[in-house]
């Protein structure tokens, strides 16, 4: 196909002017993060200005931004790994040993889809008292426990994804070779899904670590995850903008990271199979 | 369980569910059992519990700031009263306008951007990346960034709308003309970039013939877009347009951090709703209602299209 | 079901639903550094809200902790979004938290409900650090009923009018309005002579408590209240709507462009940064009128009580200026009650008070020593008499208190926004709110 080069000139410039609109805010949020606080609220741009370091220091140390981040790593990669862990072995079930098109499958895969519905706010009560009543609210577990409820149905639906075209004779030939299913599952199947394992992975983490409402209510002090933290710079008595921003920055930097680095598995993993 | 054994390879061509029903060795059955436990371990008690108590508390009037309110059994007084909650109804209209105006736009730039993308444009590998940060952006950040950027008095989306001459000071949170368009705008600002990633992949993996052969009918431009690869992208965007739909109906931290719901009700979508009325007037068992009543709208809605969408097939059989 | 059977119900479903989870979780994740502390031990768990009294307090926690070998560990969560954590812990009668930092309007339902105590017999084992004659006396009144003193003081503060005497002089006004006929013309007149630059005048629009705390002024000033004289809630009374749809015009005439958003801040940064020429709000702005880093009309505000609009305004009782208290409140279900009550008597005491006058922004102390202090007199001259003053007139029964406080602040919040908004009249949004409370509350 010959394209002329004016045409491409055109398509281009479209397309920076949409990049342009993505990352623009992202760039204002920046330069927020190191401006003073006098700077940030002026009424005309301050487009020249030393940059104040101390703001992310103040985050970091003084708003318990370091804290919220190890908190938030854990809860993050203990849900996500527990997620897979739980996720593969019914992924597998649902595609390998019942054929994808069979009842069964897609009973279990709809219920599963149905969960990622209902939205939070409804099962928010519930699971606070349930876990109260065991002692898993006001630290990191209770809430770990919930953000893997989210991960498995996550890891359900891209593993599924991944597996529905996975050739079945591949197992079968393993169970005729004397492995049992979970032998089968880990030598045929696990080599082949590493992608979408880093894909859920990720996703999982993202959503763990951007999740608000549950991490609200059923952690404390301590135990804050990043969102809730951010949250609350938002005092009654005076905002402290730049710390706000310095926050977000920090808040925001290591899954804007991690997604690049396996982007080339989003959008299969994003999408559940919608693009192969 | 009516898992169907298709164990040896030349069985494979005959449909699972009219095959004759195979016993299954009692080892084998567990060794199957045993791969839906551990998601079974998590999902089963949670699944559990919102069932239990939210049975609980969808028939008692409980308020928190009452003690012993929890004891108060209403039967359907909840229900009866969220039919007749005007609230209510402006919540779901708000959230309506929320999901077609912010998911349709999406969709329409979305893939726009995804077509053009779809060629020669230098930097490609570098704009694939930029574009996914909005998208992970955590939404509480994402809204209060757009809170100070629309700010009338020291916003920077005001200070080039003063710029280019179109006055600096509208306050569009505020004004409920200008307040739900606001959050729509960051709803799309976050979300495009998803449905260009996915649409984008589409297009990448999409068999070349169908095009090869359309051009050398003569197809070219729109008429190739319309007639072949529209069609050919259908699948994907009927699932792109599902789970964006899914997520924007839950829309809660982008308004929770812009307006509150704010000016009036005008920008008050039913998840944030169900949260005021839980979490802030402490109405827990009339908040739990609304949110029952709410899912199970949205699963009759959603569900069947879901399941369809996602190449599932519903069959009625005896269990 | 009674409560307890239904706590243990809940409790089985829980345990058999999450022991096995939680054995799991134990034994996979060593990473989570925290688990649940019963508050035994010497410890006492503080909610506080993220305010310059409670940085005082952590910069002086170490003498506290080293004197009495409690340790506190303070907590602050989003100011919206505190009060739903205190009463999911208290419904299920959690000693999470032994303390709680909150304002009056919720601690007084606290009591009510019986989610916070008395603290008259563990008066004694505080009294090296404070007692209850130590507060000044407007500021413990609204805590104390029928003999019980459920709440220490930390903070408080009324309600006033702040005007520029500049541009009042500038345009030929005689002074601060007296009547609310007369505060709107004044408001006209700023904003035609000043050609639009300057608004008339500026007040919090945004939803719930933001807008009610101020409105609240308007209502009793029209002669309102929130109940009517059988104690009935009774928000579409003439007198309110009248009210509403008063504030509602004087915004949208004479208000700032975005008022309707405005919070506690924003319309403190508009009245400092000159954009309008009154304000009524808490005595706690004079400090930020007058700090001249960051604010542009330093040395040219006038305070003046809230205009009336009825004629016979009563001297005491029904004001329409505030009386709002922010204290901290003993949890029935802490376990560490002494412990709790000696940090509670410490950290409002005259010496910390003291400090905090010296460290930061604390206008609001609460101790009588501290109040007649020189430093206090020192850094907040400009205003103290006119504070006092609002104090000593201020209505403990300004806003509705008690287990009911949150949901008419909602519902009225919201008629109010809507009025504002311009989506629906003051007669008719009130009447909505009127009705939902109606359905809401237990007559």
């Amino acid at each position: 196909m010959k394209r002329r080069p004016a045409a491409v000139a055109v398509r281009s410039i479209v397309v920076y002017i949409f990049v342009l609109w993505c990352i623009a805010p992202i760039i204002w949020l920046v330069s927020t993060s190191l401006k003073s606080d006098v700077d940030a609220f002026s009424p005309t741009p301050v487009w020249f200005f030393i940059p104040q370091f101390e703001n992310y220091v103040n985050a970091w140390v003084d708003g318990g931004m370091g804290q919220s981040m190890l908190i938030s790593t854990a809860v993050g990669c203990a849900s996500a790994i527990l997620g897979i862990t739980a996720g593969l072995p019914l992924a597998y079930l649902t595609t390998q040993i019942w054929p994808p098109e069979s009842t069964g499958s897609s009973r279990a895969t709809l219920a599963i889809l149905l969960l990622t519905i209902v939205p939070p706010v409804l099962s928010l009560t519930p699971f606070y008292r349930a876990l109260f009543g065991v002692g898993l609210t006001g630290n990191a577990f209770g809430l770990t426990i919930i953000h893997t409820f989210y991960a498995i149905l996550l890891a359900v639906l891209i593993f599924r994804s991944f597996l529905v075209n996975f050739p079945r004779e591949i197992r079968e030939a393993a169970l005729i070779d004397g492995l049992g299913e979970w032998r089968a599952l880990l030598s045929t199947i696990l080599p082949n899904v590493w992608g979408a394992m880093a894909a859920t992975f990720v996703l999982a983490l993202i959503q763990s670590w951007n999740e608000f409402l549950y991490a609200l209510v059923l952690t404390n002090g301590d135990s804050q995850t990043v969102p809730v933290t951010i949250a609350g710079f938002l005092s009654f008595f005076g905002t402290n903008w730049a710390r706000l921003t310095a926050a977000g920055v920090i808040g925001a930097l290591p899954i804007v990271i991690f997604a690049i680095v396996v982007r080339k598995h989003m959008a299969r993993g994003l999408s559940f199979g919608g693009v192969k | 369980m009516t898992a169907t054994a298709v164990r040896a390879p030349a069985r494979r061509a005959e449909k699972p569910s009219s095959s004759p029903r195979r016993r299954i060795s009692k080892r084998n059955f567990f060794a199957r059992l045993s791969l839906a436990l551990p998601a079974a371990v998590v999902v089963v008690p949670l699944l559990a519990i919102i069932v239990v108590q939210g049975i609980d508390l969808v028939t008692h009037a409980e308020n928190l700031t009452r003690p012993g309110s929890a004891d108060k059994f209403i039967g359907w007084g909840n229900f009866t009263r969220a039919f007749s909650d005007p609230d209510l109804l402006g919540s779901i209209r708000v959230t309506l306008t929320y999901v077609v105006a912010g998911v349709g736009l999406e969709m329409i730039i979305g893939v726009g951007i995804a077509l053009l993308l779809n060629g020669r444009i230098p930097g490609k590998g570098v704009i694939r990346a930029v574009i996914l940060i909005p998208m992970v952006l955590t939404p509480v950040v994402a809204g209060l960034m757009w809170r100070l950027l629309l700010d009338p008095t020291s916003g920077f989306v005001n200070y080039l709308l003063g710029v280019v001459g179109l006055g600096n000071d509208h306050a569009f949170l505020s004004d409920p003309a200008t307040a739900l368009p606001a959050i729509i705008m960051v709803e799309i600002w976050q979300n495009t970039p998803f449905v260009v990633i996915i649409v984008l992949a589409g297009l990448e993996s999409l068999d070349p013939s169908p095009f090869e052969a359309a051009e050398l009918d003569g197809a070219r431009g729109f008429g190739l877009l319309k007639n072949v690869t529209l069609p050919m992208l259908g699948p994907v965007l009927a699932v792109v347009l599902l789970l964006r739909i899914i997520d924007a109906v839950k829309t809660f931290a982008l308004v929770n951090t812009m307006t509150q719901g704010g000016p009036g009700t005008s920008t008050l979508t039913i998840s944030n709703y169900v949260y005021r009325t839980g979490f802030q007037t402490f109405d827990i068992g009339y908040s739990t209602t609304l949110g029952l009543i709410v899912s199970v709208a949205l699963l009759i809605l959603i569900f069947p299209t879901a399941g369809r969408l996602m190449g599932l097939r519903i069959r009625r059989s005896r269990g | 079901m009674s409560t307890t059977s239904k706590q243990v119900a809940r409790r089985i479903v829980a345990g058999v639903g999450l022991s096995a989870l939680s054995i799991s979780l134990a034994a996979c994740s060593s990473t989570s550094n925290t688990s649940s502390d019963s508050g035994s031990g010497g410890t006492v768990h503080v909610l506080a809200e993220d305010i310059s009294y409670t940085d005082n307090w952590k910069a002086l926690l170490p003498e506290f902790e080293k004197e009495t070998g409690i340790t506190v560990k303070i907590d602050t969560v989003p100011y919206s979004d505190q009060a739903s954590k205190v009463l999911l812990n208290f419904s299920q009668k959690s000693d999470a938290y032994d303390v709680v930092f909150t304002d009056n309007t919720y601690g007084t339902g606290y009591y009510q409900s019986k989610y916070v105590d008395d603290l008259t017999s563990l008066q004694d084992s505080g009294k090296d650090f404070s007692t209850f004659s130590d507060f000044y006396a407007p500021y413990i009144s609204p805590m104390q009923k029928d003999g019980a003193t459920f709440g220490l003081p930390v903070y408080g503060e009324s309600t006033w009018l702040m005007y520029r005497k500049d541009l009042f002089e500038q345009y030929g006004i005689a002074g601060p309005p007296t009547t609310m006929d007369e505060l709107k013309a004044d408001a006209a007149i700023i904003q035609e002579k000043s050609g639009g630059s300057v608004a008339g005048i500026t007040l919090r629009g945004a939803a719930g408590i933001q807008s009610v705390y101020p409105w609240a002024g308007f209502l009793r000033a029209f002669g309102g209240s929130f109940y009517n004289t059988d104690g009935k809630i009774d928000v579409n009374s003439p007198e309110s709507i009248n009210a509403a749809s008063f504030w509602s015009d004087l915004l949208t005439q004479y208000g700032p462009a975005g008022v309707g958003n405005f919070d506690w801040e924003q319309n403190r940064i508009a009245f400092t940064q000159g954009k309008a020429a009154m304000t009524i709000d808490a005595t706690a702005n004079g400090p930020y009128n007058e700090d001249t880093s960051a604010s542009t009309i330093a040395g040219k505000v006038g305070y003046a009580p809230i205009p009336y609009a009825i004629d016979n305004p009563p001297a005491t009782g029904n004001t329409d200026n505030s009386l709002n208290v922010h204290a901290l409140y003993l949890s029935s279900y802490s376990k560490n009650k002494t412990a709790a009550y000696k940090f509670m008597a410490w950290a409002t005491s005259p010496d910390v008070q003291a400090k905090a006058v010296q460290a930061g922004e604390a206008v609001g102390v609460t101790a009588n020593s501290v109040l007649d202090g020189p430093e206090y007199a020192q850094k907040y001259g400009a205003f103290q008499e006119a504070v006092l003053g609002q104090l000593k007139t201020g209505n403990p029964d300004y806003l509705p208190a008690g287990q009911d406080a949150n949901t008419i602040i909602t519902a009225v919040g919201q008629a109010l926004s809507q009025t504002l908004a311009g989506e629906q009249s003051a007669d008719s949004a009130l009447n909505q709110a009127q009705k939902s409370l109606e359905e809401q509350l237990p007559q």
